[in-house]
């Protein structure tokens, strides 16, 4: 029997706010619990929606009181959080505690409570930073601090851990790559409706789909499904759109979603004269964007920047073939026949897409067999199993020498020297190391920063005790099949 | 001395060449290649500190080294450790008929913390944008911020000279007016000049420095060689400029790349805005960028220009300009100066008691942050964008007129202050145009007029500082004696300094960074507009 | 000393009935007794005397009426049957005053506290430290009829009834035990009876209850269970020991009691513990619970 842990998942982002990391916490914390884990989910208070909160599954949410600032991120009190927080923290038995996204100062400061309170604690993150604009600067110094006595972080593609390593000056050893998912059944494609139905399920698996053929001179629709930001590429796509529409006859653009650079499409179409041709839907709840995918052969993404890029995945899973920017953490995400990369310039965005409506219109590309294909590529099951290993490992349940990969022969020195990865030490002394290394004056303050945070602790551990805190019944755990449910997903 | 763009312009074409594939980073892998080899071949004085110093180091140039070298203290001992550890897991793992791949979709047999050595930041550049200092351009470049603390000082003097009645206002103001008609004379020849010469470029270079001129400013005076002469030698002494270390020197680092010599219009203001800016490509696609910064560069210019009242001559149609046309805009110029003296005389009596109820100390202080704030903001960028557009930065130039505003309201009659004001707007509005204009046109004329400011503004303060009834020469002697050793001490010293803390630049680019988008048809709209 | 942890006594007078009192009083036993009887003699004194101070002060000052205008009232007792308070007041006052302890206290009041203003603060300071010092113990009990509804009681420091009265008692069905003109004087000086106080009971009839459930709520820096009635028509949810808000286990207990009581017939648990008597709830096992929801 693998060893459960009690997780408790940190984050200014969930639900209702929509958001791709949102629905990372909720999809992961599910299959967590399905793994027989305990879940709960600490994040600040919603409008509306302060306290306790059970989702259907038994998930537990606390929305704690907090003043958010911006783009609800709460404002970063370093210390007011910590009663609060040890009190759901011991009240919840909680083993690991694991923060999303760096932008989420909660998230922080529960990583920093944790460990003085001797917990382990995972982080992911789920962006890309520069370094050099002044507002990534105190980010990486503040994620440095953080991450500088964390156990083990988790980022979402290999660029995303290429950044996070030099952003945190981490041990690459101790950040894993586990990319997001997608839930394949919500993203079927157009001409598989019937794939609930367990004879219709049955005869696909025997024979895949028919193709879906398109002639010469067959309507292609492009759809693109983003926030209207200039990170997002908008600027390119108002730029590529009138060309490639010129370029190709039987062509329209879907555009879905809304921001501050929508003004700048609608002043395109209009001075282009192609209302017709362009059909701007305005924004979209996360439900609706399969509905929108599927209208649609092409998936047009401009971005400039992407840590993982879900909706390409999305896209992908509907049956689309996708043109995207070659940024980011992109590259990585699907195989190189499901889609046209591009450089984030106007030509060659341009040029690619032409190659994509070159290629569908020669039917060349067998878009009826995507879904399938990212239904095995991505999985949140897959998801929490990888995740799963990266607690086993800080949690001591696998050995050090197998989770690092390195000969236990020498693990000793190594790891003397190392301090940074494996099983950390929760002495202060070791903690205030660590901190001090951040820098000549920030390693000071975080020194401080942590001294203080210690006191405080001692200082709750005698104001409430542990005793005075109820603890929490736990929901009815789900025991699972480890061995087959590897087997299955064939992971190592 | 030569001028400071030499060194640059060398290395123009092959740096044009070279930086054509630059603008997506990360994807090509030769583009990621190491930076060292590029840059070496640049580096024309091996015996200064150049950034490279700082990471070429002697571990293997695969890119791994350093980057946790702030982390924790241990990064640099236990790297060779890690190295040999590395080596042996991939031993171990050879019987492995899978690489590792750097993609998500591909079920891996490698753990989700496997590090791969080969592939692990591939993409990592360090420092690509370096440009080594040298100390003689930089002390050359450090003339501008020279020139600009003198004027300030200077009129300082004379406001202290009129408060304490040693100068008569009327001198002053007699003075600072003929100079500025002199200056006003000067340039007025120069811009025919210029016309002259710009008249004689053929017809192809003509049109497209017709673009390059509605994007950057009027071609230049050497430009006649070059097809296109908005991309060479136009902008020598904008790179010249553009590298100076401005206050904020040590962030200005981010500044220094190799494609300096395109036009950093705004290098000046800090390392941000300025990569924001770089676009390495040719001209047009960089119209995107520069755009916003000459639009708003005209836009500040605007008020500055009603304010001054003294038209430039050759506004942004000189080029078509015909002998009475130039003749109408003098006029126009010669128009608005009076319009500008008869309003200031109307209101000097006005600004003489806007601050009788406030206390002396208050104003100095005031007007010492205010000066402070004029010096810090000014723009001290050489970038030259046209005749049209005086380049101004209005937060500065404010300052500056405050400060006269509130000092002028100290002296006790309303000659005082109209001579006052009057002078301040000569100093801070007409004369950074002048300074600037003169630099772009001849490097002599502008150390020659540094020399001179340096010798008045020493001269004056020794005057001021000196006894009263003692002869005043001697301690203007004396100060300018002591003004020229403390400016060049300063030049000096701050120059080397700043090539002392280029070892620190670390500078890191890769695939995370947003891309910047080349967009091209946009420059077909801003035709149409 | 005087109080403990909250804790629970279940009272079981018929199958169909059920008191659930949680009380911060523990077992009164003789030392208990003895040490709140001199609590409560310390407190009379010292109200005592913060009003000779005053009477004090107040015959030193010239708008005093006079010893002679008082005494020419007549005896309290015959005051006390003429029905004429105020007056009564005044010459019990006066003879006291007249007292040695009355002497002291004019005494310190003329010489300690020169201006009225400083008797003023200092007075009132007093009076309120009193008026702390007021009710010891915290009672809030839950009894459950089955078929009839049930009533939530709490009585707590009176000095705080009127906020808590304003609160929670915007309600319909609440009232307030020893209200109108009484109210005041039990404010003041009731504190020495043991259930003479502000006590505030609500009743909610078997028909408004929609359910009695245990939830969860962030208080202050802490995550607290509680157990709520929701009724019928109500925005708001009818806290059960609101002040006190006991910890888990009595919560878990006394909601199981109350669904036991209110909605089904006698379990086995229910009638091992009927009988009448009061059974406080120690350390025993609880279980979980998971099927609350």
């Amino acid at each position: 029997m693998a060893p459960t842990y009690n997780i408790a998942m940190v984050s200014d982002f969930f639900f209702p706010q929509p958001g791709g990391v949102e629905s990372h916490i909720y999809q992961l914390s599910t299959k967590l619990m399905d793994r027989g884990h305990k879940v709960i989910i600490i994040t600040h208070a919603y409008e509306g929606r302060t306290g306790v909160r059970y989702l259907t599954n038994g998930l537990k949410v606390y929305h704690v009181p907090f003043l958010v600032i911006y783009r609800s991120a709460s404002f970063p009190t370093v210390f007011s959080f910590f009663p609060i927080f040890r009190n759901i923290v011991l009240r919840e038995r909680i083993d690991i505690v694991h923060g999303h996204a760096s932008l989420s100062s909660m998230c922080h400061e529960a990583i920093l409570h944790a460990r003085t309170m001797g917990l382990r604690t995972v982080f992911t993150d789920h962006s890309l930073f520069g370094f050099a604009d002044a507002a990534s600067i105190l980010t990486n110094k503040l994620l440095k601090f953080t991450l500088s006595d964390v156990d083990h972080v988790i980022c979402v593609s290999h660029t995303c851990k290429e950044n996070t390593v030099l952003r945190a000056s981490l041990d690459p050893l101790m950040v894993s790559v586990i990319p997001n998912a997608v839930v394949a059944e919500n993203f079927r494609p157009l001409y598989n409706p019937a794939e609930t139905s367990s004879s219709a399920t049955h005869s696909f698996g025997q024979n895949p789909p028919p193709a879906r053929q398109l002639g010469p001179h067959d309507m292609i629709t492009i759809v693109v499904i983003s926030r209207l930001f200039y990170n997002k590429g908008t600027d390119l796509l108002t730029a590529a759109i009138p060309r490639i529409l010129e370029n190709h006859p039987n062509t329209r653009f879907i555009i879905a979603g809304s921001g501050p650079k929508s003004i700048d499409l609608e002043q395109m179409i209009e001075q282009n004269v192609l209302q017709d041709r362009v059909e701007m839907l305005g924004p979209v709840r996360h439900e609706e964007v399969r509905d929108v995918m599927v209208r649609g052969h092409i998936y047009l993404h401009p971005s400039l920047t992407e840590a993982f890029g879900t909706v390409i995945v999305e896209a992908a899973s509907c049956g689309l073939y996708v043109v995207c920017t070659q940024v980011g953490g992109i590259p990585e995400v699907l195989p190189s026949h499901m889609t046209v990369f591009a450089k984030p310039e106007e030509d060659d965005l341009v040029a690619a897409t032409g190659k994509a409506i070159a290629a569908l219109r020669a039917n060349k590309v067998r878009t009826e067999l995507f879904h399938e294909q990212v239904k095995t590529m991505y999985s949140w099951t897959n998801v929490a199993i990888r995740t799963e290993r990266v607690y086993n490992g800080i949690s001591g349940a696998i050995s050090e020498g197998e989770f690092y990969g390195y000969d236990a022969a020498n693990a000793a020195s190594w790891s003397a020297t190392r301090g940074r990865s494996g099983v950390q030490s929760f002495a202060l002394i070791d903690r205030l190391k660590r901190y001090y290394g951040c820098g000549i004056w920030a390693g000071k303050l975080f020194c401080l920063c942590v001294i203080v945070d210690y006191l405080i602790f001692l200082f709750l551990e005698l104001w409430f005790p542990r005793e005075k805190i109820d603890i929490c019944p736990d929901w009815p755990r789900k025991t699972i099949d480890n061995r087959k449910e590897m087997g299955k997903d064939g992971l190592r | 001395m030569a001028p400071p763009s030499g060194l640059h312009q060398s290395a123009i074409p092959s740096d044009f060449e070279t930086s054509v594939p630059q603008p997506q980073p990360g994807l090509v892998r030769s583009s990621t290649a190491p930076v060292n080899g590029a840059l070496r071949s640049h580096r024309s004085d091996p015996y200064h500190l150049a950034p490279e110093d700082a990471f070429v180091l002697p571990y293997s140039p695969r890119r791994l080294g350093g980057f946790e070298s702030g982390g924790n203290g241990s990064g640099h001992e236990s790297r060779p450790r890690r190295m040999g550890r590395k080596d042996d897991t991939s031993r171990s793992r050879s019987r492995r008929q899978k690489r590792f791949q750097k993609l998500l979709w591909v079920k891996q047999s490698y753990p989700d913390n496997y590090t791969d050595q080969a592939t692990f930041l591939e993409n990592l550049q360090r420092n690509p944008r370096v440009q080594p200092y040298d100390f003689w351009p930089l002390v050359a470049d450090s003339t501008v911020i020279v020139q600009h603390v003198c004027s300030v000082i200077i009129f300082v003097v004379c406001f202290v000279g009129i408060f304490q009645e040693r100068v008569s206002p009327v001198s002053i103001v007699g003075w600072g007016s003929f100079a500025t008609f002199l200056g006003w004379l000067l340039w007025d020849w120069w811009v025919t000049q210029e016309e002259d010469q710009g008249d004689a470029a053929d017809g192809i270079a003509r049109k497209g420095s017709m673009r390059a001129f509605r994007e950057f400013g009027p071609p230049r005076r050497q430009s006649s060689g070059l097809g296109h002469p908005t991309l060479g030698t136009s902008n020598v002494s904008i790179s010249s400029m553009s590298n100076f270390p401005s206050a904020a020197s040590s962030s200005s680092n981010l500044v220094q790349d190799q494609h300096l010599q395109r036009p950093v219009i705004f290098g000046h203001y800090n390392g941000v805005s300025s990569t924001s800016l770089l676009n390495p490509d040719h001209a047009f696609s960089r119209s995107a960028s520069s755009l916003h910064s000459a639009t708003s560069q005209a836009s500040a210019a605007a008020p500055a220009r009603s304010s001054a009242g003294e038209e430039i001559p050759g506004t942004s149609r000189y080029r078509t300009t015909s002998p009475t046309r130039g003749g109408r805009v003098r006029l126009s110029t010669i128009k608005s100066a009076i319009l500008i003296y008869s309003t200031l005389l109307g209101l000097s009596p006005i600004l003489k008691s806007l601050t009788r109820s406030t206390s002396s100390d208050s104003i100095w202080a005031m007007s010492f942050w205010l000066l402070a704030i004029n010096i810090f903001f000014f723009d001290y960028s050489g970038s030259w964008v046209g005749v049209h557009k005086i380049p101004v930065a209005s937060l500065s130039t404010n300052a500056a007129l405050m400060a006269s505003t509130v000092l002028a309201s100290r002296l006790p009659s309303t000659g005082q202050v109209f001579s006052l004001t009057l002078f301040s707007i000569e100093v801070f509005g007409l004369f950074p145009v002048f300074r600037r204009y003169a630099r772009h046109r001849s490097w002599r004329y502008h150390v020659a007029l540094t020399v001179l400011l340096v010798l008045g503004a020493g001269g004056g303060v020794g005057m001021i500082m000196g006894d009263e009834r003692s002869w005043p020469w001697k301690n203007g002697l004396l100060g300018m004696l002591v003004g020229c050793l403390i400016s060049a001490l300063a030049m000096g010293g701050c120059s080397w300094w700043l090539i002392g803390l280029q070892k620190y630049k670390n500078e890191i680019y890769g695939p995370w960074d947003p891309a910047r988008p080349i967009i091209i048809s946009r420059r077909h709209w801003d035709d149409d507009q | 000393m005087l109080t403990t942890a909250p804790h629970l006594y279940i009272r079981r007078p018929s199958p169909t009935t059920a008191e659930f009192t949680v009380t911060t009083c523990p077992p009164l036993t003789l030392p208990l007794r003895l040490a709140l009887a001199c609590v409560h003699a310390a407190r009379l004194s010292l109200l005592l005397a913060i009003i000779l101070l005053l009477y004090g002060r107040w015959t030193a000052s010239p708008s005093f009426l006079g010893a002679e205008h008082i005494r020419a009232l007549g005896s309290p007792v015959s005051l006390l049957l003429a029905g004429d308070f105020p007056s009564l007041v005044l010459s019990v006052l006066q003879l006291l005053h007249a007292s040695a302890a009355g002497q002291v206290c004019a005494r310190a009041a003329t010489h300690l506290l020169p201006s009225w203003w400083g008797l003023a603060v200092l007075a009132g300071a007093l009076l309120y430290a009193t008026r702390a010092l007021g009710r010891i113990h915290t009672t809030e009990s839950l009894l459950v009829l089955r078929g009839l509804g049930i009533q939530t009681a709490s009585s707590y420091s009176s000095y705080n009834a009127n906020a808590t009265g304003s609160s929670s008692g915007s309600s319909g069905g609440s009232c307030v035990v020893g209200g109108g003109g009484g109210r005041w004087w039990g404010r003041i000086f009731g504190g020495g009876g043991a259930g003479g106080n502000a006590k505030e009971t609500r009743f909610i009839p078997t028909e408004k209850i929609q359910d009695v459930l245990i939830n969860e709520a962030f208080r202050g820096f802490e995550v607290r269970y509680y157990l709520v009635v929701v009724v019928e028509g109500e925005e708001e949810l009818v806290v059960v020991f609101p002040r006190l808000l006991p910890r888990r286990r009595i919560v878990e207990a006394v909601w199981r009691g109350v669904r036991g009581c209110l909605y089904e017939p006698d379990s086995s648990g229910v009638a091992a513990a009927g009988g009448g008597m009061g059974i406080g709830i120690g350390g025993g096992d609880v279980k979980s619970v998971d099927e609350k929801r």
